[in-house]
């Protein structure tokens, strides 16, 4: 039973709304029962992957961060799926979910103003247990262990353990956000976002060893404000928002053997994602007066190219919020969140950058997982 | 009977401290005015201010629950900051955010409650109150001098450990002065259940924590009456602490929320007015100081970071104006001037100051039962920083008055600035990002009818007002350059139309009386910012498109019963329209019932929420379930 959207709103209805009045009793019924979860229909894609899970983050204190299953080969979006798996869970999925994983049986999902770590099952999206981790950002997984890092205590990174669910914790630097591991070791992006106020934007990446759980070394980039990090074979990418001030940010290489940089984007991206050796990116730069400017671009063999890889003008972006390959032909998926209050939505795209279906998520739609 | 007489006579008139003789001089009655007097007042169950707002039309009130939860007005959609709030005629200023908390305003010592669409006809206003979309006034009662002394004393105690004590004495000193000190202290311990259902159906029960509210408010004032001059010093402090329970989101085990908010707010301020038969002159002059502290404490709960803010707001404001009338034509001229400091240890607004000095001018012209009114006001603002704005706002009107009819037609154009935390207060970024913010306007057009008529027993008022109004440039807050980096820009636009209706009815005898008031308001507000959003027009958040207030007190002999009744349809979070979104149509009731005793002691009981109602004004901020109140009052005079 889904509400009808009120009337558009035309002015020269001003007349009739002494009218309207007698009606006002109508339009108040809200609510879902029924054990079939409730979906839209969408154009059915066989794309060799059946499906994806896209965590809209909500709004920080709105407790409407929800996740949206797509059902790729019937043609369904579920949305609001996990709240409808779990009927008996008055508060759903909780407070600004920052990210997810799917891993063996369980798909995860870090709730960084809950505070806390979901574990669903990942068929169902069925509640399993919590974990908890205050201002969670960003997860991984290496071996029987999760990685979250957390903005908790001056930035922490935490560690759970998969067979108990238990935790510990390592200090790293300001704000940590995006991290990769490789060989047993987790390289973690420090931003120090919240320390701008004493100039203390990190330009450093904690490097933790996995099996002492702690910091070995602590590598100076020269780069401000560290976000994300994305492996190619032996090179690491790292995205670097700047102080969003003159120092607009850059895409620069990291060497994880000699530890040197090179620049390869002369300001920050705004969402990446990688598909066969290529990483495609979106940016959002400033004019002189703050108008957006969005672009897009591929980086390829070190080297990057501007110029758009989807059909722009099928498709208005308004702010490109979440971008993901499917991992199995390189199809696209792009998330706009609108004004970032109003549910925004989604765009699945041939790999050619031909638009095939889209759908309204959730309020900020961001992190997409896919489903083999 | 008074006191119910008076709530008729009120149902025109504005709120104003000239003496009733002189008030006619210099005041046309324009159905604009909504105002609910003492009489009405005493008989609705009230903590605050917004207890009573409830019962006008075409304003929504923001709540975040309980005693000690931040409550905002809002008229016909057009944002709380274009609302105006006047405590006996001088502007209460929030340069930090713009939003006046009127759950801090305790009822017990106010003559009347007013909200002015646009503005009222009264000739002798501040450049400030003609700047205002639209304006409430909190009118403190004034001594009568015909008296020697006047004492009312009053305690009160309910649900939640909520306790309240007021106090107000006046004692006359000559033939001219009058003296009143009053006062009020209030308790709460605020930890109210609140239910959540499942949409399996399954209820889960909680207790608000951290809801405690403290408040001390004193307040001195001195009165001198003087043949065609009146003069008026006021004293005014307010203390209050509160624990700030925050939204409930789901959260890990032993998560608290222990955000904690301290204010201080001192003020002093005089007016002297003259009232003769041509020629009227009102002086104003206030300052004020305000300190605020917010504490946002990791010891209790690890999943905020921490923060303790400071906030210094101080404030001169001075005001005149002047106003000459003769037989037809009437004008008035007034400015303000205005200096406001703010410091704070936030980031990028460390020390700010600005100058704004309004200019206004009105005339109205009447003839027989036609009055034509014009007025405009221009405003000059300057910033330490650079920032200057310059904004002309008019307003004209028509009112045509036959017999017992009224028929009122106008149009006002009227802008805000923008806040010192619009303008300086960029959250995760660096002071850098400066961008130009322009200040958000409004346009309304209204006509409102009213008619007000007695046979025998029976008197009424009736009111309906039909309107169209259009926010510009309205400040929203949007991220800049990432998700991190949220800054206010002049993005939306809002239109909006409604009607609304009003009847107030009494029935009146000897030992017996019974009013009944009802309002009906209906509101769209379609948010037109974005044409390319597929929520393109959606009703904007928080505003029901229906909305019946209605009040029913039936007086015999001693005995006073009322029953208070507030239905809202479904609202929505934001202007996307969907089930996802909504939050729940409501209603609500109040009951009281009190009965004086030996002439000077009145008991009451109330009950608020009788039927339990599980509700959220505010989004994740449920209200309170049923509670009860016993009070005591004595009045001596």
């Amino acid at each position: 039973m889904r509400m009808k959207t009120y009337l558009d709103f035309k002015p020269y209805r001003l007349l009739a709304i002494f009218a309207a009045a007698t009606a006002f009793f109508a339009c108040d019924k809200v609510g879902t029962d029924g054990p079939d979860p409730e979906f839209t229909l969408i154009t059915p894609v066989e794309s060799g992957m059946k499906g994806l899970y896209i965590l809209n983050e909500g709004g920080l204190g709105s407790n409407n961060s929800t996740l949206d299953y797509v059902d790729l080969e019937r043609g369904r979006y579920y949305s609001n799926y996990f709240a409808q798996q779990n009927p008996d869970m008055p508060l759903a999925l909780g407070d600004v979910g920052n990210d997810m994983l799917l891993t063996d049986d369980y798909l995860i999902i870090v709730l960084n103003g809950s505070g806390l770590v979901e574990i669903a099952d990942a068929a169902t999206a069925r509640h399993i247990t919590q974990i908890t981790v205050p201002q969670g950002r960003n997860i991984i997984r290496e071996g029987d262990f999760l990685y979250v890092t957390s903005w908790a205590e001056n930035g922490s990174l935490y560690r759970i353990s998969m067979s108990d669910w238990t935790t510990s914790r390592v200090s790293v630097g300001y704000e940590p956000e995006g991290l990769h591991c490789h060989d047993g070791k987790i390289y973690v992006l420090n931003s120090g976002g919240k320390h701008f106020e004493t100039g203390e934007y990190q330009q450093t990446i904690s490097v933790v060893d996995t099996e002492s759980f702690t910091v070995e070394k602590t590598v100076e980039t020269g780069h401000y404000n560290l976000s994300d990090i994305i492996c190619m074979g032996d090179v690491e990418y790292v995205n670097s928002l700047g102080n969003y001030g003159d120092d607009l940010g850059s895409v620069f290489s990291y060497n994880r053997v000699n530890d040197a940089t090179s620049v390869i984007l002369d300001h920050s991206i705004a969402n990446w994602c990688l598909y066969d050796g290529i990483l495609y990116t979106q940016s959002t730069t400033y004019d002189a007066s703050w108008n957006p400017v969005v672009s897009y671009g591929k980086i390829e063999n070190g080297t990057f190219s501007d110029g758009a890889w989807f059909d722009t003008d099928a498709v208005k972006i308004s702010n490109c919020y979440g971008l993901s390959a499917n991992p199995s032909n390189g199809d696209f998926v792009i998330t706009d969140a609108g004004d970032y209050v109003t549910p925004g939505s989604v765009y699945y795209f041939t790999s050619a950058g031909s638009p095939v279906w889209s759908a309204t998520a959730g309020v900020c739609p961001s992190k997409i997982v896919w489903i083999e | 009977m008074f006191l119910l007489s008076l709530v008729m006579l009120a149902m025109l008139e504005a709120t104003d401290t000239l003496s009733a003789s002189q008030v006619s001089t210099y005041r046309f009655e324009s159905p604009a005015v909504q105002t609910i007097s003492s009489g009405r007042i005493s008989s609705i169950p009230a903590y605050s201010v917004p207890d009573i707002l409830r019962y006008s039309t075409g304003l929504q009130i923001k709540d975040y629950g309980g005693l000690g939860g931040l409550k905002t007005i809002n008229v016909r959609a057009l944002g709380s900051q274009h609302t105006g709030v006047f405590i006996d005629g001088v502007k209460i200023s929030n340069i930090q955010n713009g939003q006046v908390d009127l759950g801090r305003y305790s009822v017990e010592d106010l003559e009347s409650i007013s909200v002015v669409n646009a503005h009222s006809f009264s000739l002798l206003q501040s450049a400030s109150e003609l700047a205002s979309s639209s304006t409430v006034y909190l009118q403190t009662k004034t001594p009568d001098f015909s008296r020697p002394y006047d004492i009312t004393l009053k305690g009160g105690y309910g649900s939640f450990d909520t306790g309240s004590a007021f106090l107000s004495a006046a004692v006359r000193l000559s033939r001219r002065a009058y003296l009143k000190f009053s006062g009020d202290f209030r308790h709460t311990d605020g930890d109210y259940p609140y239910t959540y259902t499942a949409a399996s159906g399954t209820d889960t029960t909680a207790r608000r924590e951290n809801s405690d509210l403290n408040s001390l408010h004193l307040e001195p004032a001195l009165y001198i009456r003087s043949g065609k001059s009146d003069w008026q010093i006021k004293g005014y402090w307010f203390h209050s602490d509160r624990g700030l329970p925050g939204p409930v989101i789901r959260s890990a085990g032993e998560f608290r929320n222990g955000n904690r908010q301290r204010d201080d707010n001192t003020f002093i301020q005089g007016s002297y007015r003259y009232s003769g038969d041509a020629l009227a002159v009102k002086i104003l002059g206030k300052y004020s100081y305000d300190y605020c502290n917010y504490l946002q404490d990791t010891v209790k709960n690890q999943s905020v970071s921490y923060q303790n803010l400071h906030y210094y707001q101080q404030e001169g404001y001075f005001s005149a104006s002047a106003a000459y009338r003769t037989a037809g034509l009437s004008c008035s001229i007034a400015t303000d001037q205005i200096f406001s400091h703010l410091r704070s240890d936030v980031t990028g607004m460390s020390d700010k100051f600005r100058w704004n000095s309004l200019l206004a001018a009105q005339a109205n012209y009447r003839y027989r039962n036609l009055s034509a009114g014009a007025s405009a006001v221009w405003s000059h603002s300057s910033d330490r920083d650079g920032r200057r704005y310059d904004a002309f706002s008019p307003y004209v009107s028509l009112q045509y008055s036959p017999g017992r009819f009224r028929l009122l037609l106008y149009w006002k154009n009227s802008f805000r600035l923008p806040t010192f935390n619009e303008l300086y207060y960029v959250a995760y970024s660096s002071a850098n990002v400066v961008h130009a913010l322009e200040p958000e306007k409004t346009d309304q057009f209204d006509f409102t009818a009213a008619y007000s008529g007695s046979a025998g027993i029976w008197s009424g008022n009736f009111k309906a007002d039909i309107y169209y109004n259009i926010t510009r440039d309205k400040i929203v807050w949007l991220p800049i350059a990432n998700q991190f980096v949220w800054s206010a820009l002049n993005y939306g636009l809002v239109h909006g139309y409604g009607w609304d209706f009003s009847a107030d009815n009494t029935l009146r005898a000897a030992d017996f009386s019974l009013s009944w008031l009802f309002n009906y308001t209906y509101e769209r507000a379609g948010d037109m910012s974005d044409p390319s959003s597929q929520w393109y027009g959606g009703q904007i958040a928080y505003v029901p498109l229906h909305s019946i207030s209605s009040t029913l007190a039936l007086r015999w002999y001693d005995w006073l019963f009322s029953a208070n009744f507030i239905w809202n349809s479904t609202r929505f979070r934001s202007s996307a329209n969907i089930a996802s979104e909504a939050l729940e149509a409501y209603a609500n009731l109040d009951l009281m019932l009190s009965k004086r005793f030996f002439g000077f002691i009145t008991a009451a009981l109330s009950v608020s929420n009788v039927t339990d109602t599980g509700y959220e004004i505010v989004s994740r901020y449920p209200m309170p379930g049923t509670s009860f109140r016993l009070s005591l009052k004595f009045e001596f005079k």
